[in-house]
């Protein structure tokens, strides 16, 4: 059961479990989430150190 | 920054919107009356396709990626982004495997599916690394050979005189129902909503916005007349049955040609057909992907991308599907409803309402703010 909501892409689970894949998909893109608001805070931290070294 | 030409995004917009469809067929499920099908799906994807334009004009600057995060803002708008490259990835695997299955079944029989895929991809990849402006280069040169290769399977279909007005009557003889439900979600997002992935390259159009609207809506009337041709030579060549169970219908009208016993076996036309759209198809989607992941990884170089979103698309292509059965019956039955028509109809519509009332408070507080001046 656990192992059908890990592998939701595959066809037989999509028809056996047409809920998985967006499930899977919605917690997927929540994790690359994180990943884009720390490099956007990573980034903001870096020009302004670029604008402190500058000025 | 990569720039195409008017001429290449037009190019470009067919191939995506005509894809695979030109062998597995359109709204089948319909029956005889599929013809009915493509041309509402055709007249509703004008319109949705049409809602996509007017968000790129609504949000000038930014790519579909971008434009949720710059209505929704960052902590609801940047997970909805996020959908977008993985919906990509997805579909790239279902082209894999669209291939895999034709290859497979018709011309390398008994292939291993993995050295199919792998070469494919190998090709693919490498024009992700050459960039968008390579991709519609390559696409600028076939699609000629493309058209002609379209026109002379009708031209020898036709002089066969294979084809059966017959077999489209009694038109609506099951009423409007079988019509309805083939055009939403299927028939409407196959091809035409799904040209919502086109918003990643509109920025790259090297003209001003009035003419990729222009130039969008000719290509999907252009690429919803080429379907219209193809489901009614091969409705009227093999009849509404084998329409409705062949695999590949195309595929089993080409095969029927016959002029005076000398000009046989079109199937090459076909697979050749069948292989250029799918790689067009498959080169944009991943081309997606990756600069949707760029983007939101915020990554300076794609190229550093590549490599792992071709070996994730090389898994996809593998497991995506077991056999031929549950991978149409995904297509048809399960994809469009849970994906689809949330990604390509419910989140656009909803950005649109959100962006027009941030725009309308936006103009009153203007408004507003001139008045106490």
């Amino acid at each position: 059961m656990i192992k059908d909501w890990l592998f939701p892409w595959e066809s037989h689970i999509m028809i056996n479990h047409p809920l998985a894949m967006p499930v899977f998909m919605g917690i997927a893109s929540f994790f690359l989430s994180i990943v884009t608001w720390t490099r956007g805070n990573n980034n903001q931290n870096k020009s302004k150190q670029k604008d402190m070294d500058e000025n | 920054m990569e720039r195409i030409s008017q001429y290449q995004l037009f190019v470009l917009t067919v191939f995506f919107q005509v894809g695979t469809t030109i062998i597995f067929g359109f709204g089948a499920a319909a029956g005889r009356d599929a013809w009915i099908v493509t041309i509402i799906s055709l007249l509703v994807g004008i319109f949705v396709i049409s809602i996509y334009l007017f968000l790129s004009y609504l949000n000038p600057g930014l790519t579909l990626v971008e434009w949720f995060p710059a209505q929704f803002g960052k902590w609801i708008g940047t997970p909805i982004a996020w959908l977008y490259p993985l919906l990509f990835l997805y579909e790239g695997g279902r082209i894999l495997n669209d291939i895999k299955y034709l290859t497979t079944t018709i011309i390398l029989v008994d292939t291993p599916f993995l050295a199919i895929i792998l070469f494919f991809l190998l090709v693919v990849a490498y024009l992700q690394y050459c960039g968008i402006e390579v991709i519609a280069r390559i696409g600028e040169i076939f699609f000629p050979y493309f058209l002609v290769m379209i026109l002379g399977s009708v031209v020898l279909i036709l002089v066969s005189d294979i084809l059966r007005v017959d077999n489209l009557l009694p038109v609506l003889k099951n009423g409007w129902k079988p019509i309805l439900a083939s055009t939403f979600p299927l028939g409407a997002s196959q091809g035409f909503a799904q040209s919502l992935e086109l918003a990643m390259i509109w920025l790259l159009v090297s003209t001003s916005h009035k003419e990729i609207v222009k130039t969008t809506l000719f290509a999907t009337v252009f690429s919803g007349l080429l379907i219209l041709i193809t489901v009614l030579m091969i409705i009227t060549g093999i009849g509404e049955f084998f329409y409705k169970i062949e695999s590949f219908p195309m595929f089993a009208l080409v095969s029927k040609v016959n002029i005076g016993g000398i000009i046989k076996n079109l199937d090459a036309f076909a697979v050749l057909l069948f292989i250029i759209s799918a790689f067009f198809k498959l080169s944009l989607h991943l081309f997606f992907a990756i600069r949707g992941f760029q983007i939101l990884t915020k990554v300076e170089s794609s190229r550093k991308l590549i490599i792992p979103i071709t070996i994730i698309s090389i898994y996809l292509g593998y497991s995506v599907s077991s056999n031929y059965e549950e991978h149409i019956k995904v297509a048809i039955e399960v994809f469009p409803y849970n994906l689809w028509i949330m990604l390509l109809w419910i989140l656009p519509f909803a950005l649109l309402i959100v962006t027009l009332i941030k725009r309308a408070i936006k103009n009153r507080k203007k408004e507003m703010a001139q008045a106490k001046e």
